[in-house]
């Protein structure tokens, strides 16, 4: 472009298109994208547009929104991957205080939200919006929301998260979906359906951020009391924006949102105690581990992430189930496609209405460390449990606390370190009632002296090595729960 | 900060671009020597003190060799004769332009004929004898330091600055061509300093030999199209490391943290291969990168790979691979040690004594000793009897690189020796089991990672030589690479080692 007199149409239109993808990524950054990881002057701005496109947010779905009064709404503070955001991006309309902010936060944010797809499919003609975006769809969605039978789920996104550091997820899930761009799908389905029908609608791979958020908290709606779940349905019809999540937020988890109101992440351990489902019965009957042989785990099943895998892959054992794979993490474990069934794949979810399992070993939680905070991770967590109970009411279940890492990343890592894991295996082991949920932690086998994971265990700090893999079942073996009536 | 960072493309680098196409010509060196310092910085602060510190030595010693031989500086004055240089230097070329017939050397001599001077341009000094000592001295003192700092930090210093390995090459290049008067003296510090810390070519090279290219800091030119071709090398450079290297890189990690010991021998198979070609789109992408940035700034830089898995030999084999590096031990240690007109023996050791530095150059664990010494004992074996076996039989002279060359890169990756030997059982299961190996693991992998490796052979097949040569600067190809450009860089941004993207585990 500017060389010479000769043409250089490739410097030209990378020039022009870096510049225009740069500003609108510049744009977005104040509001649509500002949940992502700017990581302050240290990544350029494209950066957050190109994650953007990975969940399909993309810059025009900003159109509407109007600079993004609301959505930059998040105590910066309090969201680890902004840390470093230059001022002028995070600290837009960052007036909400951190107390009383989160609940009109999400408000603004799920307003915002709201308003993003109806400006969108205003102004857009229906021919350049994504698929399943259509114009038309719009009027759909509003008399869905406002009758009052359904809370669209990015409602319970904007609540749960606007005002958690979490939220970046939720407002992924919410602006912008994952693999079949269902924005207008996901408002409409309703939270009781929303777990039995998504695996079917939702793409495996894309859907991931979609769904993380909103399955934990279509279950928490049907695990809680039915009452409070219709008073919030009903105050959301009468508002669409608004009071609908405060009040869907105070009803049926109204202790963990008040977790997360005070936005400190070393609170109220008591409050987080599941509300439902995981409750003990008065009459309960306390059991104790004992040793249990390989044919213990004829009817195990164990779901997980890349960890698991590796006990599937590489430990030799066979007669268990494993849904297990790279990437799992609590908010989408019920969506992931891994469940083999006569040669295809279906979600976790479908695969735990099929068959029934005497036990189930959950092992999850260390790819959730980059997301959100203890309290919403925990939320998730007691959510997906409360799932599991509900899906599989006679298996025992077993929880697995996150295995540490070594010591050289956990010194290094901001994130994955030992210290923030044991932070939450700490409230993973409150959710055991010592009758049908357990809690194991295999750090007991897998440290050494200095308290982090084996050196010689590992290769990539994170993952045991396959030959170590069978430690997990060794663990097991020694920690099995005999219940005469099984 | 390397090429393929974020930053470089988006700040860096159309920044730099702007002031030095606004500044007058006159400054650009400035420019591209402060740019190239911030670039330097950017990696490491220490780094730019190691390269200041080196290039003012260098600059000093090279002056004082300059001095010393009272001798003007432009290359047409050269024309005395003195026999002690003769022999330094003329005995050189002229006893290796006859072994042409050896497999190492027509190729630079026959067809690239650039990287030694004429033979008349080895002109001598106007036969001051007694300045000669004092030369050999600065040069003694030069050699001394940079191989002295390279060693310190490769062996002893904790951290590796930036690029050392690869300036620190150049800079002797340009002492000992100043010693040789192959070239005249840079008239400035800035020149020389432009010459050796130009950002393109800082952190892996090429390297450049400075008889060969010091020419291009006092003058060079760029035109639109060279601009063109050079940003359509960059994306292809930065396509192959990024979409190729970096996905196939992912499967190696992968048998890295399951642990050699649990991996099945197809898969250990795999993952030789995919080392391989990892490495090789990884550097080759880096260095069209770096020879794409010096078209559009004006340098002709040398190209550092052709083609290494279409050779016949392991010879051949390192003529194509990272070329730069192969001529210059060919040029200033291969040579100066007799080179192959010393008789068999000789000519045996001094292959052995340039593969073993060369493994040493790569690093400081034992492993690259051994690659070393595999690699010239292989050579050797061609040199006096495999050569011509391999040359008649096409098929099996192939099937020699691509079987041995893989393994030799398996003693390049893996720097425990304990390991490498579990690795070397899996491939060759017959001294043992593995533990918890899982016998279907290859087909997992496979899945997942065979386009790369089409798309790794597609790229590298001699139909897409043609192509690129006869449609590079249509417009149809221009569309092609922007295309390319942001595919890399959404997968730069969502890939395997951008912070954000914490879900691999």
């Amino acid at each position: 472009m500017k060389k010479r007199k000769q043409t250089t149409p490739l410097l030209s239109t990378l020039t022009v298109s870096m510049l225009c993808t740069s500003l609108a990524a510049a744009a977005g950054a104040h509001s649509i994208y500002q949940k992502y990881n700017t990581d302050g002057w240290s990544q350029p701005a494209i950066a957050v547009l190109m994650q953007g496109l990975a969940n399909r947010d993309f810059p025009w779905n900003n159109a509407a929104t109007n600079a993004g009064s609301g959505n930059a709404a998040i105590p910066s503070a309090n969201q680890p991957n902004m840390d470093g955001l230059p001022v002028a991006i995070v600290a837009q309309p960052d007036s909400t205080a951190t107390g009383n902010g989160i609940d009109s936060a999400g408000q603004v944010n799920t307003g915002n939200q709201w308003n993003t797809s109806v400006g969108q499919s205003g102004a857009v003609p229906p021919g350049n919006l994504p698929d399943g975006q259509p114009g038309a769809e719009s009027p759909d969605k509003l008399p869905n929301i406002q009758s009052g039978t359904a809370v669209p789920d990015n409602f319970t996104d904007g609540q749960s998260g606007a005002a958690v550091p979490d939220n970046f997820t939720d407002g992924q899930s919410g602006a912008a979906v994952p693999g079949n761009f269902t924005d207008g799908q996901s408002e409409a389905v309703t939270p009781d359906n929303f777990l039995h029908e998504r695996p079917g609608t939702a793409a495996p791979g894309g859907a991931s951020e979609q769904t993380e958020k909103s399955a934990p908290n279509g279950s928490s709606e049907q695990t809680g009391s039915s009452a409070p779940n219709g008073s919030s349905e009903q105050t959301g019809s009468s508002t669409p924006n608004g009071s609908s999540e405060q009040t869907g937020s105070s009803a049926p988890n109204g202790s963990s949102e008040q977790t997360k109101n005070s936005g400190n992440e070393a609170s109220q351990p008591e409050n987080s105690q599941p509300a439902s489902a995981a409750s003990p019965q008065p009459a309960s009957r306390q059991y104790e581990f004992t040793n249990v042989t390989q044919e213990y785990f004829d009817d195990a099943l164990l779901i997980g992430d890349s960890r698991a895998e590796g006990v599937a892959l590489y430990s030799g054992w066979d007669n268990l189930t494993y849904y297990a794979e790279g990437g799992m993490t609590i908010y989408n474990m019920f969506q992931r496609q891994v469940a083999k069934e006569d040669g295809q794949k279906i979600s976790v979810e479908e695969a735990l209405q099929k068959h029934t399992f005497g036990k189930i070993y959950l092992e999850i939680g260390i790819n959730e460390m980059g997301t959100g905070t203890l309290d919403s991770f925990m939320e998730a967590y007691e959510n997906a449990v409360n799932h599991l109970r509900e899906l599989q009411p006679d298996a025992i279940l077993y929880l697995c606390g996150i295995m540490y890492v070594k010591q050289s990343k956990s010194e290094s890592d901001p994130i994955f370190n030992n210290p923030n894991i044991q932070a939450r295996n700490d409230r993973i082991a409150q959710l055991a009632d010592g009758e049908n949920i357990f809690y194991l932690d295999i750090n007991e086998l897998v440290t050494d002296e200095t308290g982090n994971l084996n050196p010689d265990y590992t290769w990539d700090e994170v993952h045991l090595l396959g030959k170590y893999d069978s430690l997990w079942l060794d663990y097991f073996c020694s920690h099995g729960i005999v219940k005469e009536a099984h | 900060m390397g090429l393929s960072d974020l930053n470089f493309i988006f700040r860096f680098l159309p920044a730099f671009l702007a002031l030095y196409i606004l500044c007058p010509p006159k400054y650009r060196n400035w420019i591209l020597f402060a740019a190239s310092l911030l670039f330097c910085a950017l990696s490491s602060r220490e780094g730019v003190l190691v390269l200041l510190c080196s290039l003012t030595v260098n600059y000093i010693l090279i002056h004082l060799m300059d001095f010393a031989s009272q001798y003007p500086r432009s290359r047409q004055a050269h024309l005395s004769d003195s026999p002690e240089m003769s022999r330094d230097i003329g005995t050189w070329t002229a006893a290796e332009l006859p072994s042409a017939g050896s497999p190492e050397i027509p190729r630079y001599f026959g067809s690239g004929g650039t990287h030694l001077v004429d033979n008349d341009t080895y002109t001598r000094p106007s036969g001051r004898l007694k300045m000669l000592s004092w030369r050999r001295t600065w040069l003694f003192l030069a050699v001394l330091f940079n191989v002295g700092l390279l060693l310190f930090y490769k062996y002893a210093a904790g951290t590796l600055p930036p690029g050392i390995s690869f300036y620190t090459f150049t800079l002797l290049s340009a002492d000992i061509d100043i010693y040789l008067c192959r070239e005249s003296a840079p008239q400035s510090w800035l020149e020389l300093g432009t010459y050796i810390a130009m950002f393109p070519k800082l952190l892996s090279g090429p390297i450049t030999e400075y008889h060969a290219s010091f020419g291009q800091v006092r003058s060079r030119e760029t035109s639109g199209k060279k601009v063109e071709y050079g940003l359509s090398l960059m994306i292809i450079g930065l396509s192959f490391k990024v979409l190729i290297a970096d996905t196939l890189g992912i499967l190696w990690h992968d048998i890295q943290t399951v642990g050699f010991e649990s991996i099945s021998t197809p898969l250990a198979w795999m993952g030789m291969a995919a080392y391989s070609v990892q490495l090789l789109f990884d550097f080759q992408g880096y260095s069209l990168m770096a020879v794409g940035l010096g078209h559009i700034l004006g340098f002709d830089l040398p190209q550092n790979f052709d083609h290494p898995y279409r050779s016949r030999s392991i010879s051949e084999y390192y003529r194509r691979w990272h070329i730069s590096l192969g001529k210059w031990f060919r040029d200033y240690l291969y040579i100066p040690l007799g080179g192959s007109r010393t008789g068999s023996g000789r000519t045996a050791l001094n292959l052995l004594i340039v593969w073993i530095v060369t493994g040493i150059w790569h690093g400081a664990t034992p492993n690259f000793l051994l690659w070393g010494l595999v690699l010239g004992t292989f050579i050797v074996l061609e040199k006096f009897f495999l050569g011509n076996f391999l040359s008649t039989h096409r098929l099996i002279s192939h099937l020699y690189i691509w079987l041995l060359i893989p393994l030799t890169w398996v003693i390049f990756a893996i720097t425990d020796l304990n390991s490498l030997e579990i690795y070397f059982t899996r491939l060759f299961p017959f001294w043992g089991s593995g533990i918890a190996v899982n016998a279907n693991d290859w087909l997992l992998h496979g899945r997942n990672y065979l386009g790369f490796f089409l798309a790794a052979l597609t790229v590298s097949c001699p139909l897409a030589d043609s192509l690129w040569k006869k449609y590079w600067n249509t417009l149809p190809a221009k569309g092609v690479l922007l295309a390319l450009f942001w595919v890399c860089v959404y997968r730069i941004v969502n890939g395997l080692h951008n912070p954000f993207m914490y879900l691999n585990f």
